[in-house]
């Protein structure tokens, strides 16, 4: 896959499972926007431009409470404080773009898309292509995104809770860190912070979980190894 | 309502932080000790997403049935699945159906 047109599809191929996740908790999400009384533009404007699931069930579950508006945008962007860790280590990768095509690439800095390049990348792949893969992963996942959240605001999550359908989510983590885990540095990052999550728990603000993984991190960069750029 | 404030703040924040080092920032200006680490940082948070998976569900709210023991075993066995196959569809199906098995058993 070493055309950008090639790459688009690969990176869509890849995405496809993981789509079935993404169709929960949107629904998930969109039903709970509905739920707190945002309006259809509000909704979409969360699907659309945050385009984050964990960080906008914390924001409609602190808004449910009555949270001041800092506290709930500061926990928001907390959570997502990982983006910019992503844009970091995408950002070496997107060599040979425009700053328009750079800023536009960045607004489909998530997860999953993130992922699955990273995995990727293990196979060296032309600048031009590896911007294509990212964007044939990001772009399904946007749309799907889209639908699934305005679904879940028009009909609601009817999806049988007896199904457990949520825990698909946590699945798709497995599926792509576990194939990671046989190197040290990810291995040690990844049960660090696995480790450590129950301590963190607790903290204010959410900051459990960038609390748990930057001691992850922290400690596989103290005990070295080889990291894959 | 209020709404929108808190709307477009954490649309517009997470926004800078998706461009921070691919548009706003030369990540040439990123230490290259934090380049370093970096590779290390998707692993360290979904370690800790997983964690906290099994410490209460990341969707308030959309948890269905199925204690935390029967969320372990699905996991292990996912675990398992996606060591041996690197198979995203293949984890997914054997999380789930262990899943259903062990709340329809307890």
């Amino acid at each position: 896959m070493s055309t950008p047109r090639t790459a688009f599809r690969a990176g869509a191929r890849a995405i496809l499972p993981f789509l079935v996740g993404v169709v929960v908790f949107g629904s998930v999400a969109g039903s709970s926007a509905r739920d707190l009384g945002l309006s259809a533009l509000q909704s979409a404007t969360l699907a659309g431009l945050l385009f984050a699931g964990a960080a906008e069930l914390v924001t409609l579950d602190l808004l449910a409470r009555g949270a001041p508006l800092l506290v709930v945008v500061a926990t928001a962007l907390i959570v997502n404080a990982r983006l910019a860790l992503y844009a970091a280590a995408l950002s070496p990768h997107m060599t040979g773009l425009s700053g328009g095509q750079r800023l536009g690439l960045a607004a489909f800095v998530t997860d999953q898309p993130f992922v699955l390049t990273w995995r990727g990348f293990a196979t060296p792949l032309p600048s031009a292509a590896r911007a294509a893969y990212f964007l044939g992963a990001a772009l399904p996942m946007w749309i799907t995104w889209q639908a699934a959240h305005l679904a879940g605001f028009a009909y609601g999550a009817r999806l049988p809770a007896q199904l457990s359908l949520d825990f698909a989510l946590p699945l798709t983590f497995v599926a792509v860190l576990v194939p990671r885990l046989r190197e040290r540095g990810p291995r040690t990052a990844a049960l660090v912070a696995a480790g450590l999550y129950p301590v963190c728990a607790g903290l204010p603000l959410q900051l459990g979980l960038c609390a748990a993984a930057g001691a992850g991190v922290l400690v596989s960069a103290l005990r070295g190894g080889e990291p894959r750029a | 309502m209020s709404l929108w404030p808190v709307i477009l703040g954490v649309a517009v924040g997470s926004f800078l932080l998706r461009a921070s080092f691919l548009s706003l920032v030369d990540p040439a200006r990123v230490p290259a000790r934090v380049r370093r680490v970096l590779p290390f940082a998707p692993a360290a948070v979904l370690g800790a997403l997983l964690a906290s998976s099994l410490h209460g569900p990341v969707a308030e709210g959309a948890a269905g049935p199925g204690g935390g023991l029967a969320r372990l075993g699905a996991l292990v066995l996912a675990g398992l699945a996606a060591w041996w196959t690197e198979s995203v569809l293949v984890t997914l199906l054997a999380g789930m159906a262990m899943l259903w098995t062990l709340t329809a058993l307890t």
